[in-house]
C-alpha cells in the first residue's frame, strides 16, 4: 500500500513537467506581448522595447523555460507584471477565496446528492424519482452563467434575500462575528449555483452505482435473511454503492476549483478562476503559467485521491 | 445525512435574515463601479492600466484642470505665464496645499514629478512625455543629475523651458503630469520602483479622498480628506467596486451601487434607469472610429475614390441602430462638443447611386446588367481586417459588406484578435481596416496624419499606419505647432479639419459617447469631457 502511494507520487512529477512544458509553450506561443493590449499612445517604442527587455521578453523560449523552473524549483514563481508582486503572494490570496467555494460548494452537492440519489434508486420509476430526475437533467444542462444570474434575478434582486455579488459588504465596521456572517450570506448564492451543477451530476452517479448494488445477490440474501430494508440499504448496500461515488468525489474537487470561473465571473468572487482569465486577458506571463500550474497540481493531486481512496476503501483491491 | 441538511438550510436563512439588517444607507457612502480590479500600480509614473488610472486620477492632481467652460483652469497651480515665443512656461503654486500625510507640497515635487520619467532607470511607459523639455538627452544619459531644463525658482514656482516653441505646452504640463511626493518617492531608487509594492499601493496624494485600503480583485476604498485645499469634501466615503459588467445594472438599480460608467446604453435601459429616477449624462469622447484605406495602394490613391466609399456606407444606421443613438456621425476626426470642430463640414449622406457615380468618374467600371464593379478589368474585391471585442464594430463589419455588395464590390470579413490585427495593420498589411482613436486635447492629430512619421511598409508605421501623405497638411501641422494664440490655433484645427473632410484619407464613421449613470440624489456631478470622472468631486452631494 504504502509502495503504491509512494509510487504514484513519484509518477506525478514526469506528468508536472510534462504539463509545465505544454502550458509554458502555448503562452508563450501565442501572439502579442503584455505591453501591446496597453493602447497608450505614449509610448514609444523605444519605451515598449526596454519595458519588454526588463521582463525577459525577448530571451528564447528554450531559455525562458530554464530560467522558469530553475526559480520556481527554489519557491519563487516569480513576479506579477500586472500586481507588482510576488505571484505567490497573488495566487495564495485567491487561491483560498476559490478553495472557500468549492469545498463548500463539494458538501452542498454530496449532502444533497448522495440521500436524493440513494432515495431516486430504491424508488425506482416512481413519481419521485422521475421529479429528480428531471431536476437534475435541468441542472446538468443549465449553463452555469445563466443559472447564476437568473438565481441573481429572482433572490437578489427581486426578493432582496441576499447580496448581489462580492464577496464582503464594504465600507461598514464589522465586528469579526459580523464579518463571519456578512461572509455566508455573500456566499449563499455562489455556493448553492456552483453546487448544483455538480449535485446533479453527483445524483444521476449514485443512482446508477446504487441501482447496480441493490441487484447483487448478496443484497437479495441479506433481504431474505430478514433485515429490515433500511439496514439492507444503508448498512450493506449503501457503502458499496459509494465506493465509485467517493471516486466521482475526489475527482470533481478538481473541476470545481478551475470550473468556478464562471461562478466567480458571475458573482465577482476573487477567486483563481477570475485570476486566471483577468492575467489571460492582461497577458501576465508569470501569472498565467503559475497559476495554471496550481491548477493542474491540485487537479493530479485529487486524482491521485481519489485512486487512494479506492484503493482503501475497496478491499478486493490488490495492488502488484 | 437528513439531519445536516437541515442544519445547513437553517444557516443560510439566518445568515440571509442577518444579512439584511446590513442593508446599506449610501449617504455618506459613494460607491463606483469598475469592471475590472486595477493592477495596484497607484503611481502615476507607472500606471498604465486604465483601471489603476481610476485611482490616480483621484488621489494625485495636476497643475490644471479642465472648468465648467472646457478650458483649463487654475488647480495645483494657482497662476501661470508663458513666454512669448512659447518656450517658457511658469506656474505658481497656491497656497496652503497639504499631502495626504501633512507634509506641505511645494515646487521641488512638481520638478522631482515631471523629471521623473526622464531617470535614466526609470523603466515605465511616460518617457516621451517629455521630450520637448531642454537637457533631456542630458538627464537622460545621466550627464546631468538632474533635468536642467525644469528650474525650482521659489518654493511655490517652478519654471519649465522647452527647446523650441511648443504650443501644447499648457496642456501637456498642466494636464499630463500627476504631482507625487518627492519626500516619498526620493526614498526609492528609481530602478526598483516597481518591486516597492507597498508604496505602490499606499499612494500619498493632495486630492479629495485618501486611499484607505486596497483589496486586490474586489475593491478600493477611499476616506476624505479633511484638510483638503478645495474644500472639505461632502461625502465621507468613496469606493470603487469590482463588479461584472451584466450584473451592474441590477447592482445600481437596487442602491448597492451609485455611480456605473458605459460606453454603450440602450433606449430600454435608459428608460428604465429614467424612470428609477437615476441620472443620465452622455459625453462624447474626443475619438473616432473610421474606415481606414491602405494608401499605398493606387487604387485608393484617387480622393474620388475615397469619397465614393463614404456615400456608399450607411453610417446613419451604425449610430442610431447598432448605437441606439449614443454617438454621431463622424465626418472629420474632431467631435461636434470640441472646440477644434469646423462649421461646414461635407455630410456625404447614404446614397449609393452617388457613390457609384463617382467610382465610375473616378475609372472604376460599373457593369449595369450584373450590377458588379470592375477594377481595369477585373471584379472589384477587398478584404476587411476588424478586431474582436467591440459589440458596434462586429456589427458594423457584415452592414459594409451589404453596402458594398449593394454597389457592386464584394468584400470579405477577416475578424482577429485586437493585438495581431493591429500589428498587421501598423506594418501595412492590409486593404481595408476598422479602427478608431482618439484625438489630443490640444487639438493635435499630427501623430496620425503628418508624413514624416511614415515608415516604410513592412515595418511598423506607428500612428500614420495609413501612410497618408498630404504637403498641405503637413504645412498646417507646421503651423499649429508654431502658435501660442488659442484663437490662431482654433483657425487652424478648422482648416485642418475641412482639408480631411475633403480628402477623406479614411471614410470617418462616428464618435461615440460615455455615458455615466447615477443615483437620483447625488448632486453636482460635473464633466465637461468623457474620461474625467472626478472634477470638484469635493462639492459632490447626496441630497436628502
Amino acid at each position: 500500500m504504502r509502495k503504491y502511494i509512494a509510487r504514484r507520487l513519484l509518477l506525478m512529477i514526469p506528468v508536472l513537467i510534462g504539463i509545465s512544458i505544454v502550458i509554458f509553450a502555448l503562452i508563450n506561443l501565442a501572439p502579442g506581448d503584455p505591453y501591446t493590449s496597453m493602447i497608450d499612445p505614449n509610448i514609444s517604442a523605444d519605451d515598449k522595447r526596454v519595458m519588454l527587455e526588463a521582463i525577459g521578453y525577448y530571451d528564447s523560449l528554450p531559455v525562458k523555460y530554464l530560467k522558469w523552473v530553475g526559480r520556481a524549483v527554489r519557491g519563487d514563481l516569480g513576479y506579477s507584471i500586472r500586481y507588482k508582486e510576488p505571484v505567490i503572494h497573488v495566487i495564495s490570496r485567491n487561491l483560498g477565496n476559490t478553495l472557500l467555494l468549492s469545498i463548500s460548494a463539494l458538501i452542498l452537492s454530496v449532502v444533497l446528492a448522495v440521500p436524493l440519489g440513494v432515495i431516486s434508486a430504491t424508488r425506482k420509476n416512481t413519481f419521485f424519482d422521475n421529479l429528480i430526475t428531471v431536476f437534475s437533467f435541468i441542472g446538468l444542462s443549465i449553463p452555469v452563467f445563466f443559472f447564476g444570474m437568473l438565481m441573481i434575478k429572482f433572490l437578489a434582486f427581486d426578493l432582496n434575500l441576499f447580496p448581489i455579488s462580492g464577496m464582503a459588504s464594504i465600507g461598514q465596521e464589522m465586528t469579526p462575528l459580523q464579518a463571519l456572517i456578512d461572509l455566508l450570506h455573500h456566499m449563499v448564492l455562489p455556493v448553492t449555483v456552483l453546487g448544483m451543477v455538480n449535485m446533479a451530476q453527483l445524483m444521476r452517479y449514485t443512482r446508477s452505482s446504487m441501482l447496480e448494488v441493490i441487484m447483487q445477490d448478496y443484497v437479495r440474501t441479506a433481504r431474505a435473511k430478514g433485515l429490515k430494508e433500511r439496514v439492507v440499504i444503508y448498512k450493506h448496500a449503501l457503502k458499496n454503492a459509494l465506493i465509485p461515488v467517493i471516486t466521482v468525489v475526489c475527482i470533481s474537487i478538481g473541476y470545481l476549483l478551475s470550473g468556478a470561473l464562471l461562478t466567480e465571473t458571475v458573482f465577482s468572487w476573487p477567486g483563481m478562476g477570475t485570476l486566471v482569465y483577468q492575467s489571460i486577458l492582461n497577458r501576465d506571463y508569470p501569472l498565467v503559467t503559475a497559476s495554471t500550474l496550481v491548477i493542474s497540481l491540485f487537479i493530479l493531486l485529487s486524482n491521485l485521491l481519489a485512486d487512494i481512496f479506492y484503493a482503501v476503501i475497496d478491499p478486493r483491491i490488490k495492488f502488484d | 445525512m437528513k439531519k445536516s441538511l437541515r442544519v445547513l438550510i437553517l444557516i443560510a436563512l439566518v445568515a440571509g435574515a442577518a444579512g439584511a439588517a446590513f442593508a446599506q444607507s449610501g449617504k455618506s457612502i459613494l460607491k463606483m463601479a469598475m469592471f475590472s480590479s486595477p493592477g495596484g500600480t497607484f503611481q502615476p509614473a507607472f500606471a498604465t492600466d486604465s483601471y489603476d488610472f481610476m485611482i490616480t486620477r483621484l488621489v494625485f492632481e495636476t497643475l490644471l484642470q479642465w472648468g465648467e467652460d472646457g478650458q483649463l483652469q487654475a488647480n495645483l497651480a494657482e497662476k501661470w505665464t508663458i513666454s512669448k515665443d512659447g518656450t517658457v512656461f511658469t506656474f505658481v503654486l497656491r497656497d496652503g496645499i497639504k499631502w495626504h500625510d501633512g507634509t506641505p507640497l511645494t515646487a521641488e515635487d512638481v520638478k522631482y514629478s515631471i523629471e521623473y520619467v526622464g531617470h535614466p532607470d526609470y523603466k515605465g511607459a511616460r518617457g516621451s512625455f517629455i521630450a520637448a523639455i531642454k537637457g533631456v538627452e542630458d538627464f537622460k544619459s545621466g550627464k546631468t543629475p538632474d533635468l536642467t531644463g525644469i528650474k525650482v525658482l521659489d518654493k511655490k514656482t517652478v519654471r519649465i523651458t522647452t527647446a523650441k516653441t511648443y504650443s501644447s505646452g499648457l496642456l501637456r504640463f498642466g494636464k499630463n503630469f500627476e504631482i507625487f511626493p518627492k519626500h516619498i518617492w526620493e526614498k526609492i531608487p528609481v530602478g526598483k520602483a516597481l518591486e516597492a509594492t507597498e508604496v505602490l499601493r499606499a499612494p500619498i496624494g493632495t486630492g479629495p479622498y485618501k486611499m484607505v485600503k486596497f483589496v486586490p480583485d474586489q475593491y478600493v476604498e477611499f476616506a476624505r480628506n479633511d484638510n483638503y485645499w478645495g474644500g472639505k469634501p461632502n461625502i465621507e466615503k468613496f469606493i470603487l467596486q469590482k463588479t461584472n459588467q451584466n450584473v451592474a445594472q441590477a447592482l445600481l438599480l437596487k442602491g448597492d451601487i451609485d455611480q456605473i460608467i458605459l460606453t454603450s446604453l440602450t433606449k430600454a435601459d435608459e428608460a428604465l434607469y429614467k424612470a428609477k429616477g437615476m441620472n443620465i449624462k452622455s459625453l462624447s469622447y474626443n475619438a473616432y472610429q473610421y474606415l481606414a484605406f491602405n494608401l499605398t495602394k493606387d487604387i485608393f490613391k484617387d480622393k474620388r475614390i475615397r469619397q465614393a466609399f463614404a456615400y456608399a456606407i450607411d453610417r446613419e444606421s451604425v449610430v442610431n441602430v447598432f448605437m441606439e443613438g449614443k454617438g454621431s456621425v463622424a465626418n472629420n476626426p474632431y467631435p461636434p462638443t470640441f472646440w477644434a470642430h469646423p462649421d461646414g463640414l461635407k455630410e456625404y449622406k447614404y446614397d449609393s447611386k452617388k457613390a457609384i457615380e463617382l467610382f465610375q468618374a473616378a475609372g472604376w467600371e460599373y457593369r449595369e446588367k450584373e450590377k458588379k464593379m470592375y477594377i481595369g478589368g477585373k471584379p472589384a474585391k477587398f478584404t476587411l481586417k476588424y478586431a474582436k471585442g467591440n459589440v458596434v464594430t462586429e456589427k458594423s463589419a457584415p452592414l459594409l459588406q451589404q453596402n458594398l455588395k449593394d454597389v457592386g464590390i464584394e468584400l470579405d470579413l477577416m475578424i482577429m484578435e485586437f493585438a495581431p490585427m493591429f500589428d498587421q495593420v501598423k506594418r501595412g498589411d492590409f486593404e481595408l481596416a476598422f479602427v478608431g482613436q482618439g484625438n489630443e486635447m490640444d487639438g493635435d492629430i499630427s501623430k496620425f496624419y503628418y508624413s514624416a512619421y511614415i515608415k516604410p511598409l513592412g515595418e511598423n508605421s506607428g500612428g500614420n499606419f495609413i501612410r497618408y501623405s498630404n504637403p498641405e497638411l503637413d504645412k498646417l501641422i507646421d503651423g499649429s505647432l508654431k502658435t501660442m494664440e488659442q484663437k490662431e490655433r482654433a483657425q487652424i484645427f478648422h482648416k485642418i479639419g475641412l482639408l480631411l473632410n475633403d480628402e477623406l484619407p479614411v471614410v470617418y464613421r462616428y464618435h461615440w459617447y460615455e455615458t455615466i449613470v447615477y443615483n437620483g440624489n447625488l448632486k453636482h456631478l460635473f464633466s465637461p469631457y468623457a474620461g474625467e470622472y472626478y472634477i470638484k468631486m469635493q462639492d459632490w452631494k447626496f441630497q436628502k
